[in-house]
């Protein structure tokens, strides 16, 4: 930000400086001699301009121009109309401080006109003239340039977060898969072990019986094969059992990994949080339990990063034809929100099931998806 | 016709008497109280009259004597009584006093005159005539010693208050104060609905009408054009009020012209409505008022609003010369008095011209903004 | 046919949103409320098709014709009363009438009969040449009114056209609105009395945050809630109830008797409340009290949205 002023203010006083210049030296080239003191004018001049720049950051920034202005136009008035030359520049700082406008600014810098002897008066014109462009041109770029450095600024830092979130993210989700994976195979080893392995053991053992009955005792070999016939059934019966019981049902898996998520959440951020939830929850498909997923995530991280909450409550409920998710925190919230991409993120996935996200920032952020379901 | 319509709207809605007294009474009471509390700086008729002069002359027969007498007795018929003192001490004590205008020793070798600078104008007066009285009397003197030259009679028949008009009163007429404030306040007043124009979308806002005129099948340009026809209507109607009134009921000198008065003052209403109407786009509401204020009083400070402003070369007069007011007031004085068009006409190309200005800026604003 | 076609409509104000891609259709003979908490939309929605507004994105049809593009057609055919009173007080009530009927291109003798009708149906013939100065709050709402109807408008914006009334004018301005309906104006109507939203609108859409949450008619928004109603009806003695009876009558799912008060689930879509009495009746008992339980709509938006309407 000063580096940027500075860069722009290094021009406008270039441009001072030519026009001082041209000033002086006109007035030592004419046909009068030039009194001592206006060497003293030209160093008062330099003075109040230079003071504009040292008080760059207070309130006064506009009151140095002025006094410059009124200062030439004194001088210039005092029978010095050369000296009316410096005025653009002066005009120029004094009314951008005051209007946003371009023209106007350029209709300022031609109000003293009229005043000046008619053979002055196509020079100033042409000198105001070429110190509104420049000055135009100077602020117009200087703008420019900032805004696409706080831009470039803000997309270095937004860079910087999303790659350290994305490495975190993928050694968490190496890690829990690895246990995920130990777990769930420890369970199916102990539920086959425990279910299947026994039928399988008890036909075996018949099965074994029978060929060693089957000449002298085919009668009895053939009940013990029925046997076996009837463990391995059961067997197979189990084996889909255990198979059927391994895949957890859609409820179990959308409030589950929710009640997980937000457990998680709140062991790893300062905050409380928790998860309530009426009406059918099984109304809830697959695809609407992922849009619920992602935006609570997103508003959760959210209300980390804008709201200094110490508190976030996620409500999921199920109503007559709409599905709403709650995500609300205790935080200071926002009398106006602005969109940013995380909500409009969030307002895209939900708009592909025909649903809304609303955000409120009168009592806390409050985000409020709004999915409705064919009853 | 529909700009027409808002037009004709905008004189309904002024119907409110109160608003219409105050229009009207704020000029004329103003116009009242300056004409009459400034009477003194303005050499009017009635001051003339109390003119008193100390002489001291020689008596007896002589040019001089006769010559003496016969303009003390024009003078005395012209309002300007002479009496002869005792003494040159007493006579300058008289002045000193002020109870005298001035004291005059006459003598063959010249005439001496005290004035009391503290009574200018009379000072002023006295003094023309003795400066008339002295010319006169050499010539005739010149006449006199060289009878081969052209006879030039000594004192013309009837010369009667020949030295008045000649040196004081039948200069080319100057207004009176009331005169003079009839048309500043007039002029001021005028000035003074810029701040109402400023106000004028703001006042549709406020009584949300702005609403139903922009849902309306009409253009944002109808009801810009037709809001300023009609304030321009309604202004123009009501300072030609005030010119009648103070031309009627104060006997104030409009002049034998007053339709070219109305067009110059009509001009002016143009640029005070462009005036506060392209303020009020230019900047906020709330800065606008402040700046029109601003700009009325600087205009009418140097437009010669609350004194008369002598071209007298001093920075003062100098600034005035850019006050679009002056030229309005200057136009009004030369063609009231001395018939001449050539100020009235190039005050009113400044008013126009001002007014398309303002105007066209006000335009630009209204085009790129929402609503009114 | 649809008279207002609104497709992804959006209003920016600098960084703020305040509508926000809002798509709805209002269909000809409907009222057609909006309902929504202050600063929800509501008036930018309406100010947008009213061309008051420019559009930031998306486009609005009334009657077929994309305003943007037939914007005179579309203002003659629109007549908005302002939710603040937009009437001069320095011109009398048939004067301010002709003024902006005048705007809509009437002219000479049906510009004046169409003034004196549209007074007349506000009920301010008798103080046509009075100044609104002198009038009743409900007077000067019911001229507001008349200043928008006398052009004989396609499309009726009401934004909260009651506010701060006596009952009475209330009552005077619902029944305009419904005389209006049938006379064959589709009405678009915003306010924050539930009630009247729910006596007159054919259809709702509750806008919060530039946004339509759910939309549909009052029926269909309650039923979000629950789709149920609960009748209570107080007894002078239960004796001889035939609960059985009851629980046969279409919609009823349940029946439940306490000391004398009796309380019955029912669908809250089938109107069977006359067939219970009539049973009652008809099994000789005597009704003490009864109330019936239906959420309103402010429930509904408190529901959908976390706040009630008038936070």
């Amino acid at each position: 930000m000063v580096a940027r002023g500075l860069k722009a203010e290094l021009w406008t006083i270039g441009c001072k400086a030519l026009l001082l210049t041209y000033v002086s030296v006109m007035a030592y080239l004419a046909p009068q001699a030039v009194p001592a003191w206006y060497t003293t004018l030209l160093l008062l001049y330099i003075c109040f301009n230079l003071s504009a720049y040292l008080l760059q950051e207070s309130g006064l920034k506009p009151l140095f121009p002025a006094l410059s202005a009124l200062f030439i136009g004194i001088v210039a008035y005092g029978g010095y109309p050369l000296f009316a030359l410096l005025l653009p520049m002066n005009l120029y700082e004094l009314a951008s401080s005051f209007l946003r406008n371009k023209w106007p600014i350029f209709l300022a810098m031609l109000v003293p006109l009229p005043f000046l002897p008619p053979d002055h008066m196509a020079l100033y014109g042409f000198i105001a003239t070429f110190c509104f462009l420049y000055n135009a041109m100077l602020a117009d770029y200087a703008g420019k340039l900032a805004a696409s450095r706080d831009a470039g600024e803000a997309m270095r830092a937004d860079v910087h977060r999303l790659t350290k979130s994305l490495s975190e993210n993928n050694e968490y989700i190496r890690q829990s898969e690895y246990t995920f994976k130990l777990e769930e195979r420890s369970r199916l080893s102990q539920e086959i072990h425990d279910k299947i392995g026994h039928s399988m053991t008890g036909a075996l053992i018949q099965m074994e019986a029978a060929k060693r009955l089957m000449a002298s005792d085919p009668d009895k070999s053939s009940e013990l094969l029925q046997n076996a016939i009837r463990i391995s059934k059961d067997g197979i019966e189990s084996i889909r059992l255990v198979l059927k019981d391994m895949k957890p049902l859609t409820e179990q898996l959308g409030v589950g990994r929710m009640r997980l998520f937000i457990d998680e959440f709140a062991a790893s951020h300062p905050v409380q949080a928790s998860l309530t939830y009426d009406g059918d929850l099984d109304r809830i498909t697959p695809l609407h339990w992922k849009i619920i997923q992602q935006n609570v995530t997103e508003a959760l991280t959210n209300a980390m990063k804008y709201a200094r909450a110490s508190a976030v409550s996620v409500h999921i409920q199920v109503l007559n034809g709409y599905i709403k998710a709650t995500v609300t925190d205790n935080g200071v919230g926002s009398p106006k929100v602005i969109k940013g991409l995380g909500l409009i993120g969030m307002e895209e996935r939900t708009a592909a099931v025909n649903g809304t996200v609303v955000v409120d920032g009168s009592r806390g952020f409050t985000v409020t998806t709004l999915m409705p379901y064919a009853t | 016709m529909n700009m027409w319509r808002i037009a004709i709207k905008e004189w309904a809605t002024l119907r409110d008497v109160k608003m219409i007294i105050m229009m009207l009474a704020t000029p004329v009471l103003l116009i009242l109280i300056m004409g009459t509390a400034f009477t003194n700086s303005f050499n009017g008729s009635a001051t003339v009259g109390e003119i008193r002069v100390l002489y001291e002359a020689p008596d007896g027969e002589g040019a001089l004597a006769e010559a003496w007498g016969r303009f003390i007795r024009d003078a005395e018929a012209g309002g300007v009584r002479f009496e002869r003192g005792s003494g040159a001490e007493d006579g300058k004590l008289g002045v000193q006093n002020k109870a005298y205008t001035g004291y005059v020793e006459v003598t063959e070798a010249g005439l001496r005159y005290y004035g009391n600078n503290r009574s200018g104008i009379e000072d002023g007066i006295v003094q023309g005539l003795l400066a008339a009285f002295a010319d006169r009397y050499k010539l005739a003197a010149e006449a006199a010693k060289d009878p081969s030259g052209p006879q030039i009679p000594a004192w013309p028949g009837g010369a009667g208050a020949d030295y008045v008009q000649e040196t004081a009163i039948d200069a080319p007429m100057q207004p009176r104060a009331i005169d003079y404030y009839a048309i500043a306040m007039t002029t001021l007043i005028v000035m003074y609905i810029a701040l109402s124009a400023g106000l004028f979308i703001e006042d549709e806002r406020k009584r949300n009408t702005a609403v139903r005129l922009l849902a309306a099948p009409i253009s944002k340009m109808d009801i810009f054009a037709g809001k300023i026809l009609g304030m321009l209507l309604a202004n123009t109607a009501s300072i030609i009020a005030v010119v009648l009134i103070s031309k009627y009921m104060f006997g104030a000198n409009w002049g034998d012209n007053l339709w070219m008065v109305f067009l110059v003052l009509t001009t002016q209403i143009a640029f005070a409505l462009s005036l506060g109407i392209g303020v009020s786009y230019m900047l906020k509401s709330s800065a606008a008022g402040a700046v029109t204020m601003t700009i009325i009083q600087l205009v009418a400070l140097f437009g010669g609003s609350y004194h008369r402003i002598a071209d007298d070369g001093t920075w003062f007069s100098e600034v005035a010369r850019y006050s679009p007011l002056r030229w309005t007031n200057d136009g009004l004085v030369h063609l009231i008095y001395s018939d001449s068009y050539a100020t009235a006409s190039i005050a009113m190309l400044i008013n126009i011209g001002f007014s398309v200005l303002l105007l066209a800026v006000a335009v630009a604003a209204l085009r790129r903004r929402e609503g009114l | 046919m649809n008279v207002l076609q609104i497709n992804q409509l959006t209003k920016k104000f600098g960084d703020f949103v305040a509508v926000d891609r809002l798509s709805l259709t209002i269909k000809e003979g409907e009222i057609f409320g909006l309902l929504g908490a202050n600063g929800a939309g509501k008036s930018t929605v309406i100010n947008m098709v009213a061309s008051l507004l420019r559009v930031t994105g998306g486009e609005i049809e009334l009657l077929g014709k994309n305003i943007a593009k037939h914007t005179k057609f579309a203002k003659s055919n629109i007549g908005i009363v302002p939710q603040e009173l937009a009437i001069y007080e320095d011109m009398t009530a048939c004067e301010n009438v002709k003024f902006f009927a005048g705007l809509y291109g009437l002219r000479g003798k049906e510009l004046r009969s169409r003034a004196e009708e549209a007074l007349a149906f506000t009920g301010l013939s008798d103080k046509r040449d009075s100044y609104p100065r002198s009038f009743s709050g409900g007077m000067k709402r019911r001229l507001n009114i008349a200043c928008a109807i006398a052009h004989r408008p396609k499309l009726i914006i009401m934004d909260e056209p009651t506010v701060g009334i006596d009952p009475q004018s209330r009552n005077y301005i619902l029944n305009s609105v419904k005389k209006l309906n049938e006379m064959g104006s589709t009405i678009i109507y915003t306010s924050h009395y539930m009630e009247e939203v729910e006596e007159l609108c054919t259809r709702i859409a509750i806008i919060d945050h530039g946004k339509i949450i759910a939309e549909g008619t009052k029926a269909q928004l309650k039923a979000i809630i629950t789709n149920q109603k609960d009748i209570g009806i107080e007894l002078r003695s239960a004796e001889g109830l035939q609960a059985e009876k009851l629980k046969r009558i279409a919609g009823v799912n349940t029946v439940m008797l306490e000391g004398n008060v009796l309380s019955i689930g029912s669908d809250a879509e089938v109107n069977n409340l006359s067939s219970i009495l009539q049973e009652l009746m008809a099994s000789g008992m005597e009704i003490r009290s009864m109330a019936a339980n239906e959420p309103n709509l402010e429930t509904v938006f408190l529901t959908l949205t976390g706040r009630s309407l008038r936070d």
